[in-house]
């Protein structure tokens, strides 16, 4: 198998088999702040990709070095976020210099969509793949994952909030339901593809 | 520089702002991991040392600094703590640790260190900071074992490992499908409890 389709293979397998909401259930709660608005998700998918995919590059060298340290599973959170801290930084100044209107738009959310569970999640998952092609496909699968997830919550979030749902579950225990609802029908894909 | 003092109820975070079953904002180990009383409580004891810690340590970051640094502050803040406490964790719960694998790293960015401390915890004085967030993890720990105890009874019909004799067993609900629907019944079920006993709630919500 060459390389190309090597990667796009384990790219899909990552996006619907081991979808990193649904499955792995990284960043549930930042994927439902994000699917409040249809504007707010567009800007989390963006920087969730762009960071995703740089500090995974980054730190498939770092790992490439570090990961037979014995004592290594105790220090990758700090190796990781210092690492996403440096894509941060960097793509808040080319945004800041080159982009500013976009800055602007989304400087009061940048943060959340950065530190969060989905995007540390995705640098965790990433550290069991051997190989760039591995790093590669999963640092482009598991964005398209969350984006995936995101945009089947925010298809659903008028009716999950609206009157017609009983007050008790409006909003949050509703959106709870039918994630799990979705979840299943990923673990029924998991399960066949096994 | 933000000077904003907010008034809090103190047990918020037991109930009406649980960062589990009211809020979300701590949901996803527990829905994920938590599959059996033993894995609960190896949880609770990370997140509840992982939090405090990092929530009192980090509130002695200046608020001049920008916010944009601030958190990234906060992030290294807790995953510097994060060590002590995994080798803790390692040493004193060996195999349950290992079971919560991805899941306790994780924990180094949750929100409720991120989010909540800038938007309630960093508002208040040092002692009632401590307090409220202590709080906020009991309340976290009590959903998780709950969670936690359910799904071990449905899963494996057992309890902290003891087999009880039951006519069924379900082990998918030891999958993260089961954990969100049971989250989100709880969820209904807790606004339900707070809602009839306090009904100037439900009717603010109106």
């Amino acid at each position: 198998m060459n390389f190309l389709s090597y990667v796009i293979s384990i790219a899909i397998f990552t996006i619907l088999a081991q979808n990193i909401v649904f499955q792995s259930v990284f960043g549930f709660n930042i994927v439902v702040y994000a699917a409040q608005k249809r504007s707010r998700m567009a800007a989390f998918s963006l920087i969730i990709f762009i960071t995703v995919f740089f500090s995974s590059m980054l730190s498939s060298a770092v790992d490439y070095f570090i990961r037979d340290n014995s004592s290594y599973y105790i220090y990758m959170p700090l190796v990781y976020i210092v690492i996403i801290s440096f894509v941060y930084f960097s793509a808040l100044y080319i945004m800041w210099r080159f982009f500013p209107k976009f800055y602007s738009r989304i400087k009061n959310y940048v943060h959340i969509a950065v530190y969060n569970c989905a995007v540390l999640g995705s640098l965790m998952i990433n550290n069991i793949g051997n190989g760039f092609a591995e790093y590669l496909a999963f640092s482009v699968g598991l964005p398209l994952g969350f984006i995936i997830a995101g945009y089947l919550l925010l298809a659903a979030a008028k009716r999950l909030n609206s009157e017609e749902v009983p007050a008790a579950f409006r909003g949050y225990p509703i959106t709870m339901v039918y994630a799990g609802i979705i979840s299943m029908a990923f673990y029924a894909l998991y399960e066949y593809t096994l | 520089m933000d000077n904003k003092k907010i008034s809090v109820n103190l047990t918020d975070g037991l109930f009406r702002q649980n960062v589990v079953v009211s809020s979300g904002l701590a949901a996803f180990p527990v829905i994920a991991i938590v599959t059996t009383l033993k894995n609960a409580i190896v949880l609770s004891v990370g997140f509840t040392l992982i939090t405090v810690l990092s929530v009192i340590v980090s509130s002695f970051i200046s608020r001049k600094i920008i916010y944009a640094m601030r958190i990234a502050l906060f992030s290294l803040v807790s995953s510097v703590i994060y060590i002590p406490v995994a080798l803790f964790l390692r040493a004193v719960f060996p195999s349950v640790s290992v079971n919560l694998g991805m899941y306790l790293p994780i924990l180094v960015v949750n929100s409720v260190i991120l989010s909540k401390s800038e938007s309630r915890f960093h508002h208040l004085s040092k002692a009632m900071m401590s307090f409220d967030v202590l709080i906020f993890c009991f309340g976290f720990s009590l959903a998780a074992m709950l969670v936690g105890a359910i799904r071990e009874v449905v899963a494996y019909n057992t309890i902290f490992d003891y087999k009880i004799n039951m006519n069924f067993e379900m082990a998918s609900a030891a999958q993260p499908f089961f954990g969100f629907i049971l989250i989100g019944c709880l969820s209904a079920l807790t606004r339900l409890i707070i809602h009839k006993n306090n009904p100037k709630l439900s009717k603010e919500k109106k």
